[in-house]
């Protein structure tokens, strides 16, 4: 079941610390609840996908260098500053906000009508946010379009919806084995390297 | 009788600490930030709290959840003009917290929390437990990285 903007309302502010949905900073309520969706800012960190230094990206000896700083480049933008996302380019963003998931709604980032016809893409496949997550959500941001997007933080790029689940689940991912981002209060590089099939490859 | 005698003097030097809490003020307040006063020292206690529950502190929220929930309640009882229902919503808005906030907030924090992980990090005298100062460190960053973050967007916001 799809949540309305009261349903929502009402999760924020449930006595049962185990149904409360947390959403942290909320600037602007009136225009962040929509009927079924609450708008999400851009936050202040991005990471970019260097290739300066890699050829490709290589199952094995490639995802087992752990040092993220290898592959990425991180940028903090503060209020005055602002980044162009050139047409094709692709990086990594985070939600300003920060959320913390009961074990019983599960959610959905999308991008926004506004930015979709200006050619911003928001997520590339990962939109799905489980029930148990705590942290920023990820933009996996994208031009498809012509004209380079000038980006900054505070934005308004996106959009979260919730689901209730038909039960609450008894592994929610902060008991999950291996998860891998949770927490963090803004953006991070892929973990792919941590999973195991991955490790078997470089053994 | 030793493990009385670190209670008493664990018990004496949160004593000492509690008592303190104006001398962290004013060594913030130092740092020329914004003028701290007592409401300050106040957002920052309520800052805590938050910081406590392992969330990003650069904001707080001026209405309590019973309120609101009573609110939201009593729409659904009636037929609510757009007004309204925006009108109760309006109260999810979070006022941004100074950065001389945040950092005392930080700074209580740690200070009621510190020891617990200390103690989680070194044995007691004539435990077979190793040390693990691993557990301090995965702290340390946490907490750190929250206030850190919570910097970022207050600024952003301000």
């Amino acid at each position: 079941m799809l949540l309305s903007e009261i349903d929502v309302a009402k999760r924020l502010v449930d006595p049962d610390d185990n149904k409360r949905l947390v959403i942290t900073p909320i600037i602007n309520a009136r225009e962040q609840f929509g009927p079924s969706s609450f708008d999400v800012h851009l936050g202040t960190d991005f990471r970019r996908l260097e290739n300066i230094n890699r050829s490709s990206i290589i199952l094995g000896e490639e995802f087992s260098i752990e040092d993220e700083a290898y592959y990425t480049k991180k940028v903090v933008l503060s209020a005055r500053h602002s980044v162009f996302l050139h047409p094709g380019e692709f990086v990594l963003a985070s939600t300003l906000e920060y959320f913390l998931f009961p074990d019983d709604l599960a959610g959905r980032i999308e991008g926004r009508s506004s930015w979709g016809r200006l050619g911003l893409l928001v997520h590339a496949t990962a939109g799905f946010v489980d029930p148990g997550f705590a942290g920023a959500l990820t933009f996996e941001l994208s031009n498809v379009g012509r004209l380079p997007i000038e980006l900054k933080a505070g934005l308004r790029l996106g959009q979260v919806c919730f689901f209730q689940m038909s039960q609450s689940s008894l592994i929610p991912y902060a008991k999950k084995h291996r998860a891998k981002y949770l927490g963090a209060p803004g953006v991070q590089g892929s973990r792919a390297h941590a999973d195991p099939e991955m490790k078997k490859r470089t053994s | 009788m030793e493990r009385e005698k670190k209670n008493r003097l664990a018990e004496a030097v949160g004593v000492f600490l509690r008592s303190n809490f104006a001398t962290i003020a004013s060594r913030v307040n130092s740092l020329r930030l914004r003028p701290f006063g007592s409401q300050q020292l106040e957002h920052a206690k309520a800052l805590q709290k938050k910081l406590q529950s392992d969330l990003p502190i650069s904001c707080r929220r001026e209405s309590s959840d019973a309120d609101i929930l009573g609110r939201l309640n009593s729409l659904a009882e009636s037929k609510p003009t757009r007004d309204q229902v925006y009108d109760v919503l309006s109260e999810f808005n979070e006022t941004s917290a100074a950065s001389s906030e945040i950092l005392t907030a930080g700074w209580l924090h740690k200070i009621s929390s510190f020891e617990e992980y200390l103690k989680r990090s070194f044995p007691e005298a004539g435990s077979s437990r190793n040390v693990d100062l691993g557990v301090y460190d995965r702290y340390l960053v946490r907490v750190d990285e929250l206030l850190l973050k919570s910097l970022e967007l207050a600024a952003i916001r301000t």
